[in-house]
This record gives C-alpha cells, structure tokens and sequence, in this order.
C-alpha cells in the first residue's frame, strides 16, 4: 500500500473547496514534499489519492513541470485538472482524510 | 524500494537501463530507470479493468530503457492481477498527440486513421486491443488539444 500524508491530502481538498487553481495546488505540493526523481508520479498519485481519481484522471501533470519547462503550463493544467476535479466533489468533499 | 522479480531482467543491447520497482502493487506499477531521471513508466488498472500509463525516456539520445520493453513489463505486472479489457489513451501531451496532430494538419489524415499511426495504438494492437474508440476530442485537425481513446478488442 501506498501511504500518504493526511495533512496533505486534507490541504488539497480544502485548496479544491476554496476554488483554488489545481496548478497552485501542484505548487504546494512542490514546496511540501521531499524532491525525488520520482516528483511527477507523487504528484500524480497525490492528486488521486486527494480527489479520489481511479481513472488516472491526473496523467496530464506528467506533462508539467514547476519551472515552466514541461509541455504543458499552468493554464493548461488547470484547464484539464479543474473539471476532472469538480466531476469528482461528491465522492471526495466528504471523504475526510 | 521493491526487490527486483526474476521477471525485471534488463534487455540487452541497451545503455543506462537500471530499473528499480518504486511501487508494484495489484493495481499499479511504478518503474524508475536509476541512470536516467527522465526514464519511467506509470502504470495503473483502472476500476474498469482498462489499462492506462504514461511512459518516458528523455532525452531522446539512444541511451536508458526503452518504451516498448517498460510497457511490457507493465503489462505483464498487471495481467497477473487481473483482465485488462482495454487500454485508455489520455492524450493531453506527448508524442501521440503530437504526431496526431502532424499527421492530420492541412486535412491530410482522419483522426481515427493518424490515431493508427501511433506509437500507442502499436502498444495495443501489440496486445489484442486493434478496436478505437474515441471518448472524447478537444481541439480540430492539427491543433488537437487532447484525445481521449479507449483501445478495444
């Protein structure tokens, strides 16, 4: 099993509930977590594990990176994540931690 | 980190392929190359018993594991687990979307015929899944922003 800091997973759904931007939420999680070579795949799982994705909804943060460079922006990101993340409210709103 | 399984045994003829399992579990497999940062595979079953994952080996220079041989290895992890019935392409980014995109700028291709074209759709007919079916597009010929494909078969 996987384990996941609740504090964090609790801090991404208040971030969510407060219509914060998930490319803001990725910074946090950027400034938050120890940097391994595994960052994106954290991130990922960070993100399912927090809005209950099973359907690898968050594979387009693969495609970002926290300096810009990755092909895909903050804008882009949002754009993709911020609906998957809203289909998904009912099933994490309250899910506790 | 995961012992590496008799299973994980690097292919020959290849530079910096030193794979490490960071997470096997029934329903995800998470390979990491320790030579390349950029080299890894992320694979999951989702609850529909499809496949999904995002691989990467850059930058593209000839040397880490490849592609083809970390997407094996995924499929071999979670077909023991369970019956894949089909594998999802979430194309947001990357290399099938990008030659989607090449192959259907000016009108030259049909979607369904650039998707057969790709690195992807070889990964699932190379496991029985020959069948499109797209879920959803966002975008128009040569500036497709994502596909969502599901692989059947």
């Amino acid at each position: 099993m996987e384990s996941f800091d609740p504090s964090i997973v609790s801090t991404l759904r208040e971030m969510a509930s407060g219509n914060e931007v998930p490319s803001a939420m990725l910074r946090y999680l950027v400034t938050i977590l120890p940097k391994e070579c595994s960052d994106r795949t954290r991130w990922v799982r960070y993100f399912a594990e927090a809005f209950c994705f099973r359907e690898g909804e968050g594979y387009p943060i693969f495609g970002w990176q926290p300096d810009g460079s990755g092909e895909l922006q903050d804008v882009d990101i949002d754009c993709f994540l911020t609906p998957r993340i809203s289909k998904m409210r009912e099933w994490w709103a309250g899910a506790g931690v | 980190m995961v012992p590496l399984p008799s299973w994980v045994q690097s292919p020959s003829g290849v530079i910096d392929c030193d794979v490490d399992i960071l997470t096997a579990t029934p329903t995800v497999l998470h390979l990491q190359n320790q030579q390349k940062i950029r080299n890894f595979i992320q694979a999951e079953m989702t609850e529909q018993n499809w496949l999904k994952y995002y691989v990467e080996n850059l930058p593209k220079d000839g040397t880490g594991c490849p592609g083809r041989w970390l997407f094996e290895l995924a499929w071999q992890h979670l077909s023991r687990h369970g019956t894949i019935q089909g594998i999802r392409g979430d194309w947001t980014f990357g290399d099938n979307l990008r030659d989607v995109n090449r192959l259907t700028a000016g009108g030259s291709w049909q979607l369904e015929d650039a998707i057969r074209r790709t690195w992807g759709f070889a990964r699932a007919t190379s496991k029985g899944f020959p069948t499109l079916q797209i879920l959803d597009v966002n975008g128009q010929p040569g500036r497709y922003r994502s596909i969502d494909v599901l692989f059947l078969p």
